[in-house]
């Protein structure tokens, strides 16, 4: 602790030796960061709970401008704004902020129109555009939200490399950007384009149909073959998106059978797939994630490092993993960018997965409300909103 | 002949046990049997097997089944459903909760439908034929058809977005709103006993949506079969001969009509009981009326299986105690029934 109200936080590796962090983290919400009042967590630690799991979970530790006025899980969370607070000039937000859960985007959307509702982060990309035309107004926080499609690479005809190649090229990238989303683009890696080592490694494929049809030829596949599609059917986005790549793949012979899952059950099957449990998807899957550090480390140690702990295509290449852990902890940043600069190139070419689309954190805000901004891990700023005029 | 209805009673109730029993077991097995492993809520993906079989034994899922089933099983015998992976207390106490809710609704909903249909039903039947009972038909036939959440989606739409007339699917008070201090935990009761008139009307608007869908919903079965019961009945001699007495018409709906059209009614009614009691999950997902069947709901889409299994047993076990107060009631229309 420098003074009452800073802290420094040195890092070191197991070994001790002193780690330079190279992500920026404007933010320190997540909990292996927070800062609990300890004597208050002693008091109620117990032998078999010594770091005081059990009351944490119901008695949250802060010092931020709100304090929980009530939670009730899965339902509701009403924050109260903290007087007289630390800070020498307090802040001026809502007296209330109330967070609640519904499970219906029809409920939220009519939620919204009938001025229930102030703000949503929860709508698909119809309903936002809906509200949109009803004069809400749409923010799109600045969050690398990256949706691909992964092969198990390690069944077939996803273990051949021109079969991989060949869906690569048939992939119809603009039709799935311009038509399930608004306010997206195109995504040609799967690290945050902020990241030094970002490099847009996937730009080289675009919709071909001939060159998909020759390459499925020469991978022994003239005249196609069945596959399966799995994905998440809570998102209307995986549901469009699906029906533009099994028209684009129908094109080169290649016939999808969607499997769309309920979130949980996806989530449990990934989970299988990830564990290497015979018969887990056992076929492309769409996968989304928002890895919000500007750093390629998280991204590659966890999706296409052998044995990461997302890698759902079970792809696993020596050369991969050795630039992975020579170079994640490298002090010389400049060797380090270009060694996940290199795991980019290298993972493109093999094609282990496409990223197609890249977007913000989208929602809709009444319009009496400004000030809507995010921490970057995206967490809204409640104390910063305020009533127009 | 009091002491063999007082035997008959007793009858029914013991065989209520063992239907409970099974659905418990049932219910139990299905959970344990086909359900996926529940460790895989509580840890990360990349958790080793070590952290695993910790998770495994601190929900006692380490022990052979029938020992699992007699751990259960003593829990239940002290009202301990086990607890919620998602909200972390006891599931008795979540369903305890949001119990009230459910009966708000419910009694709101049942209400509505009986004091409504049953009259409609009857009327529908005397006048067989005519335009009164084709005008029932036809709102029945609808009100059967219509699923409930379309029928609540539309009310939202016109009732909320379009005419303003009465709040938007928040729940059973406006966002943000202290209910009032529980007495029986009817919002609209409790504010009543309470004197808090502007509480209670807060609590009438916004039941009025959810409770009138699920009214309609349940109220075209009961008007139906008040109907076909009635039209059964006024063919018989029973009514043919006060007819040809002479006998008011009034008397003879309400005296002798009605009385013995009212079997299958009261079946009808028992078996909606049961329905409405488990919480009409469709109903409550889209009113988000916190009751026990949005929570049977929720425990579905976040794979909680013990919540799931603690709404299952308490459903089942509505349903029971549903039917058990039909024969009752059976028994008390119906002297041949004793």
């Amino acid at each position: 602790m420098i003074d009452p109200q800073t802290v420094r936080f040195d890092y070191e590796l197991a070994d001790g030796t002193p780690f330079l962090l190279t992500a920026s983290i404007p933010s320190m919400r997540f909990p292996i960061f927070g800062i609990v009042d300890s004597v208050e967590v002693q008091a109620r630690a117990t032998e078999e709970d010594p770091w005081g799991h059990e009351w944490l979970k119901v008695n949250p530790e802060g010092s931020g401008p709100y304090v929980i006025e009530s939670a009730t899980a899965g339902t509701e969370v009403i924050l109260k704004r903290v007087e007289n607070h630390w800070t020498e000039s307090g802040y001026e937000g809502f007296d209330r902020v109330i967070y609640r859960v519904f499970n219906s985007a029809a409920d939220i959307t009519a939620l919204m129109q009938g001025g229930e509702v102030d703000l949503t982060f929860a709508l698909g990309t119809r309903e936002l555009e809906a509200l949109s035309e009803s004069g809400f107004t749409i923010v799109n926080a600045d969050l690398p939200d990256i949706w691909r499609l992964d092969f198990p690479v390690d069944i077939p005809p996803f273990d051949n490399l021109l079969v991989r190649r060949a869906i690569a090229y048939a992939v119809p990238y603009d039709n799935i950007v311009e038509n399930a989303f608004s306010r997206a683009s195109r995504a040609y890696s799967f690290v945050n384009p902020k990241s030094p080592s970002f490099v847009p490694a996937w730009d080289v494929y675009n919709t071909d149909l001939v060159k998909a049809q020759g390459l499925l030829t020469a991978a022994g596949y003239p005249d196609g073959f069945e596959a399966e599609l799995f994905y998440d059917s809570s998102r209307q986005e995986w549901e469009d998106m699906a029906l533009y790549l099994k028209a684009g793949l129908s094109e080169i012979g290649v016939e999808l059978t969607l499997n769309p899952l309920p979130a949980t059950e996806f989530g449990t099957q990934r989970t299988a797939r990830i564990r290497g449990e015979a018969g887990a998807m056992e076929g492309l899957m769409f996968i989304s994630g928002t890895i919000w550090l500007d750093d390629a480390d998280p991204n590659v140690g966890l999706w296409v490092v052998g044995g990461g702990w997302a890698n759902v295509t079970h792809y696993a290449n020596p050369v991969v993993d050795a630039l992975h852990f020579d170079n994640r902890f490298n002090p010389d940043l400049e060797a380090r960018a270009a060694a996940y600069r290199e795991v980019q190139e290298i993972t493109s070419a093999d094609v282990v997965l496409l990223p197609l689309v890249i977007r913000g954190y989208p929602g809709a805000v009444h319009p009496d409300v400004t000030g809507v901004s995010f921490t970057s891990d995206p967490h809204l700023r409640a104390y910063l909103l305020r009533l127009a005029g | 002949m009091g002491s063999g209805i007082s035997r008959q009673l007793i009858a029914r109730i013991l065989l209520v046990i063992p239907v409970i029993v099974g659905i418990v077991t049932l219910t139990f097995l299905v959970s344990r049997v086909f359900a996926p492993d529940p460790v895989e809520l509580y840890v990360p993906v990349q958790a080793d097997e070590e952290l695993r079989q910790q998770i495994r034994e601190r929900l006692g899922l380490d022990k052979p089944i029938p020992q699992q089933y007699a751990v259960f099983i003593s829990g239940l015998a002290q009202g301990d459903l086990g607890e919620s992976t998602i909200t972390g207390r006891p599931v008795t106490s979540d369903l305890w909760d949001r119990l009230p809710a459910t009966l708000e609704m419910s009694i709101f909903a049942l209400t509505f439908a009986i004091v409504i249909g049953v009259p409609l039903g009857v009327i529908a039947g005397v006048k067989r034929d005519g335009p009164v009972d084709f005008s029932v038909r036809g709102i029945t036939l609808v009100g059967m058809a219509l699923p409930s959440f379309w029928l609540g989606l539309v009310f939202i739409l016109i009732f909320f977005v379009k005419l303003g007339w009465l709040p938007g699917p928040v729940g059973r008070l406006p966002l943000g709103a202290t209910p009032p201090e529980s007495i029986t935990g009817l919002y609209t009761l409790d504010s009543l006993l309470r004197g808090d008139y502007s509480m209670w009307w807060e609590a009438t608007r916004h039941i009025i949506m959810p409770g009138g869908t699920l009214g309609i919903v349940i109220m075209a079965p009961i008007t139906r079969v008040a109907r076909a019961s009635m039209v059964e009945v006024m063919r018989s001699d029973y009514i043919r001969t006060p007819r040809a007495l002479g006998i008011p018409k009034r008397v003879i709906y309400f005296r002798y009509a009605l009385k013995n059209a009212l079997l299958p009614i009261v079946t009808m009614i028992g078996t909606i009981v049961g329905f409405v009691f488990t919480g009409a999950v469709l109903v409550e997902a889209i009113f988000n009326w916190p009751g026990v069947g949005k929570y049977g709901l929720d425990s579905i889409i976040s794979s909680d299986f013990t919540a799931l299994q603690g709404f299952v047993i308490w459903a089942s076990v509505a349903y029971v105690l549903s039917f058990l107060l039909v024969d009752l009631l059976y028994m008390t229309i119906d002297p041949r029934t004793r």
